[in-house]
């Protein structure tokens, strides 16, 4: 094993760098030049983005108003699979679930997924997501719907900036979840004669209500 | 695969006269080749002319510290509990899953597209090994179940109809009658679901790999590369070694540029950045990943005039862009990678005596350079693999006899004036076909007649008239 590594590695060194002209970028373009970067004006161009990825995006100005437009989406389901608690922005969310009496499960069958945020996109409209201690990946990715409840201060301009702030809290940070997704509106597959289809394996809905 | 990459005229022919194909390839090429567009120049026309040159500084300058970023990564995965192996070509690779495959028992296997599999053929070396492999991307998964091989590295089954599709579903997969592309997709959504669930191992290709932070990074829109690494008990990634790039913004760029480039959208619906098994603390995600890193053949290119190849990230905008690819379809390229950059790939990694059709299957108008996020130099690639080629001896007696006739008449002005007057006076001849060696040249289209005056004549009389 050691055998083909070295081997490789040696062949690769032999050679002297390829293109001895291409330095290191020095400053970073970002894909796409955002006009305004006021926390207002980066709300709107996320739900904008956001909805031409077909997301349904909701604004809220309370918890309360938050929680309501979650049992409206959510209608008659009684089971949902859910980040824990402390991973939710809303507070009184789990005591509300339990008054309703909708139960808390991952079984592969459950319609209704819901988790938080760690930041979300302006520009493209994503949400980021990392895995860790009650934050399981199944939540965004088995249910036929994805309901993802985002913080107003939570909203980055793009990915960019997202990464940036990433880089600033080191690169341990960054590891320490096996897995960070960044998720662009619900599923797709175009490969049946370029038709878009929404669900292809992963939701086939996303709500997103910001408050 | 096997190699049929020397085929390339004759099938080039059948495709041209498969109408279903037609107006599949044209239509689906089109589209994306539009989409392309407004997404890559989102900010206006310089801003995205600066970003692709940005992406392709990026590429090169990791191509320039590609050993050191592969030790860097080997060392940052490992930090991160990745276990990392290496493979100097395809059998090896193949074993490498293999073993990991018997070790843990697995009898299915779940796969998530990746072009790099189908390059070291690793469905057939598996199955001959007993193991179930099942492909997940919806494409992918047609093919599969068709026995047809992908003719497109984005859009697997862009040669195919709809009807097509269908009825191959309806056969093999027992899916009730349909012509609803809906119906047919959530159709297999409910049949792979049920795979996702039992398979054992998980495997998938890679689109970069970041050294400072040891993280495999993947761009999928179906959700199926979500599943593929995170519900399996085992994820095995197989990364072609030029995959490294050095940072996390270096990341930002590309991983942006790749869906703009690929399908026109703003980012995949799916950018996954994996960065080990799942953690003391975490529900889900599998106990063990193993990242392969491949070599085949790549270090030869390496130290080749053809490094530059090296930089491709798989977008397929150069396919989208070819007019020979849009006529020819991808099956005619002979082998996985097709288009413009597979007639380069090709022909380094198979050798260019079982491609030599290939760097000629061009017109070399210029389009793919033009549409490539990394700005990879396709045409002078295909230029010096004809130099290649014509110095291995490998052009036909006929072409030489005709180049070497071409080159003296070129170079004495008696017989360049010669041969233009003889054209000159066959333009009272009714011809509109060639005859003999030349007949394939007015195959598909009538001779055109000669000029009255050739453009010496014109010139002269020009110089006369001055002289009045
Ligand atoms: S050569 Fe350029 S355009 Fe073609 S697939 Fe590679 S990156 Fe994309």
């Amino acid at each position: 094993m050691s055998n083909s590594r070295d081997f490789i590695l040696n062949k690769l060194k032999k050679n002297p760098a390829p293109f001895p002209e291409q330095s290191k970028v020095e400053n970073y373009l970002p894909m796409v030049k955002l006009e305004k970067k006021t926390p207002e004006s980066l709300l709107q161009h996320f739900k904008s983005e956001a909805e031409k990825l077909s997301a349904q995006v909701t604004i809220c100005n309370s918890e309360k108003s938050a929680e309501e437009t979650f049992f409206k989406i959510i209608g008659n389901e009684i089971q949902i699979n859910c980040w824990s608690a402390e991973n939710l922005p809303l507070k009184n969310f789990y005591q509300a679930l339990k008054d309703k009496g909708i139960e808390i499960t991952e079984n592969e069958s459950v319609r209704i997924g819901v988790t938080g945020v760690n930041a979300a996109l302006a520009a493209t409209g994503s949400i980021v997501l990392a895995s860790g201690k009650g934050r399981q990946r199944t939540a965004s990715l088995l249910p036929e719907v994805h309901i993802a409840l985002i913080k107003k201060g939570q909203i980055f301009a793009d990915f960019e900036s997202w990464i940036k702030e990433c880089c600033k809290k080191g690169l341990e940070d960054f590891t320490n979840p096996s897995n960070t997704i960044v998720i662009s509106g619900p599923s797709r597959t175009a490969d049946i004669s370029m038709e878009l289809v929404l669900g292809m394996h992963g939701p086939k809905g996303q709500y997103l209500i910001i408050y | 695969m096997k190699i049929q990459s020397e085929n390339f005229a004759k099938a080039a022919q059948k495709a041209i006269a498969d109408a279903d194909l037609q107006s599949a390839v044209s239509f689906g090429t089109n589209l994306a080749y539009t989409k392309r567009k407004s997404a890559v120049f989102v900010s206006g026309q310089d801003h995205g002319e600066q970003i692709r040159q940005q992406a392709a500084q990026i590429k090169r300058h990791a191509l320039n510290n590609l050993p050191q970023l592969l030790e860097q990564a080997e060392q940052q995965m490992q930090k991160n509990g990745i276990k990392v192996l290496w493979a100097k070509d395809a059998a090896e690779a193949n074993q490498k899953v293999l073993e990991i495959i018997q070790q843990k028992q697995a009898k299915k296997v779940i796969k998530s597209k990746s072009m790099v599999s189908e390059e070291i053929a690793m469905n057939d070396f598996l199955e001959k090994n007993g193991v179930q492999v099942i492909e997940s991307d919806l494409g992918e998964y047609i093919i599969q179940i068709s026995g047809d091989h992908p003719s497109h590295i984005v859009v697997p089954v862009v040669h195919r109809t709809k009807a097509s599709i269908r009825d191959t579903l309806m056969q093999k997969i027992g899916m009730p009658h349909t012509d609803d592309a809906q119906t047919m997709t959530h159709f297999v959504r409910g049949h792979l679901r049920k795979e996702f669930l039992e398979a054992d191992i998980g495997i998938s290709g890679g689109n970069f790999i970041i050294a400072e932070s040891g993280s495999l990074c993947l761009a999928t829109n179906e959700g199926n590369g979500r599943m593929v690494t995170s519900l399996p008990p085992v994820h095995i990634a197989v990364v072609g070694i030029e995959k490294v790039i050095p940072t996390l913004e270096d990341y930002a760029t590309l991983t942006q540029m790749l869906p703009r480039s690929a399908t026109g959208q703003s980012m995949a619906v799916y950018t996954n950045i994996i960065n080990g098994p799942r953690r003391k603390d975490e529900e889900d995600g599998p106990q063990e990943v193993y990242v392969v890193f491949l070599d085949n053949g790549r270090s030869e290119i390496y130290s080749s005039g053809y490094t530059e190849a090296l930089a491709c990230i798989r977008c397929g905008a150069c396919l989208n862009a070819c007019p020979v690819y849009r006529v020819s379809g991808g099956h005619s390229y002979g082998w996985v990678y097709p288009g413009p950059i597979g007639a380069v790939v090709t022909p380094l990694l198979v050798g260019l005596n079982k491609a030599s059709p290939l760097p000629n299957a061009s017109s070399l108008c210029g389009s793919c350079k033009q549409v490539c996020p990394v700005v990879i130099d396709i045409p002078r690639m295909l230029l010096d693999l004809r130099h290649d080629l014509t110095k291995q001896k490998k052009s036909s007696k006929t072409w030489k006899i005709g180049m070497y006739i071409w080159a003296k008449s070129n170079r004495s002005e008696k017989w360049y004036k010669m041969t233009g007057r003889l054209i000159k006076a066959s333009r009272y001849l009714p011809i509109s076909k060639l005859p003999g060696l030349l007949k394939n040249w007015t195959r598909f289209r009538e001779m055109p007649q000669p000029a009255a005056k050739s453009f010496h004549d014109i010139w002269q009389d020009g110089l006369k008239d001055e002289d009045k």
